[in-house]
């Protein structure tokens, strides 16, 4: 298949948007052309034509970005239309499986967007909606149209008003390490923490807008619990060594971490609310990073019991119930469980590179998705269709896309600092 | 004027290395919500760590502390917690002075290169600053001056990506 680079400065053209930046550019490096053929016409206006063409062109990358869509280029569209009347299904047939038309008006200090998405076979209608927002939400309204879009097409949510939290190193400054919050995309980028010290492993409370990590900065590691919205902040251990791997329950009560205070790192549970810490493995090795099932049940971990570092499962209630996960390869570790309960992400190592892969739990059959040297902390997206990781790009630390089937990926080089450990968010309510 | 105010957290007590904290309960923090005086004007919380000595030391025992802190690393091969023989005598230096001031206490870092998963780093990285707290241990330094700590892959020395680079970040670094 063409492997096609494409580079996408989206800051350059939607400079009006000032309150949005993105540090992170989206970089598509295979897998551009096998998604859903689809146009997103740039949507008309009378009053502000720019943000109109603005908020089309967010909606585009979104699609593009999913990687279950090939959006057309501005440059190949056969004519310009704001609604289904004036479209020419026969220009469109040959290029596309629909065209999504808009229209913008301004009602008020309010934008109101009317977006029409129309299958050009049959002529139907398949979304007819408007939006009404404010002037500093155009980057939410443009994400809501590509969800509707996304899940109209694919019957599945779509995940483009999450968010990721990650780690941004700036070698030289004040505050070398900082926890960043920002959307999917990179942009609204939101320092919530600054340190000195080093910051690891930011995961996120699946029902909450949460964030729990690992802190250096008493020179000892602790896990915290902050609020991104409300800056509240809570420290949940300090033990006598290793402090790491927080991840909360599917429902939050609980968090695993992974403590060395009895003599070597082994995973607890402890209750957030009763403050109860439960030991669940036991013995000589390293038992490290740990992800929830989503029954709440089960824990994979990375153990080196079996010499080599490799993926296991353990019944939280019943800690002597483990099983072995992965056999292939020459390590596997770091293993995330996806939405749906049916496979796991991790990083394995392939010779002397490590990658990210995927295991179908039922089957176990795994493949290697990505061809990298570099790659670890995979995240699923909420609704399981693309694994976000941190890799090196061009000698540095960058995060990555790939999708859950490793036909799309695409880097995110960061524009300034290392970037590393995301963490993508739940669904928001 | 922009408001910066610092939260200045204090060096934890350093505890023993046998971990004997076998209780089943976890410390957390009551009402450990942050003081808004904390967050500055952007919103961020900014943390400090402020941790500058203050022995009472003679000026040739400051002298000696000085250049002590300037010789503190020890290297180690690929995948190795063991000790190469030419660190002996780094670590006995340490080790004596530790013992002639038993006021003093010492964080032994361990540190991996870039390969691996972050988590898992912390968990190799303990085991090279542990294996230094043994040999430290064995030369008659009290286990109450010594607190180890990992920091895996987070702080490298050397940012590139080569086998040279990669040797340097797999340390221990003796830091007071």
């Amino acid at each position: 298949m063409k492997k096609l680079i494409i580079t996408i400065m989206l800051f350059f053209t939607v400079y009006c948007f000032n309150t949005a930046y993105a540090a992170l550019e989206l970089e598509i490096v295979g897998g551009q052309d096998i998604g859903y053929p689809i146009a997103v016409s740039d949507f008309a206006s009378q009053t502000n034509p720019q943000v109109a063409k603005d908020l089309s062109a967010i909606v585009r990358n979104d699609l593009m970005f999913s990687g279950k869509f090939s959006p057309l280029s501005p440059s190949r569209m056969p004519q310009q239309a704001s609604d289904r009347n004036q479209l020419k299904l026969d220009l469109w047939r040959e290029l596309v499986n629909a065209v999504a038309v808009g229209n913008l008006e301004t009602v008020g200090d309010k934008f109101k967007l009317t977006v029409q998405l129309v299958e050009v076979a049959g002529g139907d209608v398949i979304i007819s909606k408007a939006i009404t927002f404010g002037r500093s939400q155009l980057r939410t309204a443009a994400h809501t149209v590509s969800n509707q879009i996304y899940e109209a097409i694919i019957h599945e949510r779509g995940a483009f008003l999450t968010k990721i939290a990650y780690v941004s190193v700036k070698h030289g400054q004040q505050y070398p390490y900082q926890l960043v919050v920002a959307d999917y995309d990179g942009y609204n980028e939101q320092v919530i923490l600054r340190s000195r010290e080093p910051i690891m492993s930011p995961t996120w409370d699946p029902k909450d807008t949460r964030i729990a990590y690992v802190s250096f900065e008493s020179r000892h590691p602790a896990i915290f619990i902050q609020n991104y919205k409300t800056k509240q902040r809570i420290k949940v251990a300090q033990f006598n060594g290793i402090n790491g791997s927080p991840v909360f329950s599917p429902d939050g009560s609980r968090m695993a971490m992974v403590l060395s205070k009895d003599g070597n790192p082994e995973i607890y549970v402890l209750d957030i609310a009763a403050k109860t810490l439960h030991r669940i493995t036991n013995n000589r090795v390293i038992d490290t990073e740990p992800s929830w099932d989503p029954s709440g049940n089960y824990l994979y971990f990375t153990s080196e019991r079996g010499g080599r570092p490799q993926i296991y499962r353990v019944s939280v209630n019943n800690p002597n119930d483990v099983t072995r996960v992965t056999w292939d390869n020459v390590a596997n570790l770091d293993p995330v469980v996806a939405p749906n309960g049916r496979s796991i992400a991790f990083v394995s190592r392939v010779e002397n590179s490590y990658r990210i892969a995927t295991q179908d739990l039922d089957t176990k059959y795994m493949m290697v998705l990505t061809n990298n040297k570099f790659d670890e902390s995979p995240s699923f997206a909420p609704n399981g269709s693309m694994i976000i990781y941190a890799t090196m790009v061009r000698g540095k630390k960058s995060l990555a896309l790939v999708s859950a089937d490793g036909r799309f990926q695409a880097n995110l080089p960061s524009s300034s600092g290392a970037v590393s450990a995301p963490a993508w968010s739940p669904f928001f309510r | 004027m922009k408001k910066l105010l610092m939260l200045f957290v204090s060096v934890m007590a350093l505890s023993t290395l046998t971990a004997c904290d076998s209780t089943n309960s976890a410390r957390i923090e009551e009402g450990g919500d942050i003081d808004s005086s904390l967050i500055d004007d952007s919103g961020v919380i900014t943390v400090d760590s402020n941790y500058t000595d203050n022995y009472n030391l003679s000026a040739a025992d400051r002298q000696k502390f000085e250049a002590l802190k300037q010789d503190n690393m020890i290297y180690f091969a690929y995948d190795s917690d063991r000790i190469a023989p030419q660190y002996e005598g780094l670590i006995q230096a340490h080790a004596t002075f530790l013992r002639n001031h038993p006021e003093i206490t010492v964080i032994i870092e361990g540190h991996t290169d870039e390969r691996g998963t972050p988590e898992y780093n912390v968990a190799l990285g303990e085991r090279r600053a542990k294996s230094v707290a043994l040999y430290m241990q064995n030369l008659g330094v009290a286990a109450a001056q010594m607190s180890i700590v990992s920091y895996g892959e987070e702080k490298p020395l050397d940012l590139g990506m080569t086998e040279e680079a990669f040797a340097k970040n797999r340390r221990a670094v003796l830091s007071y």
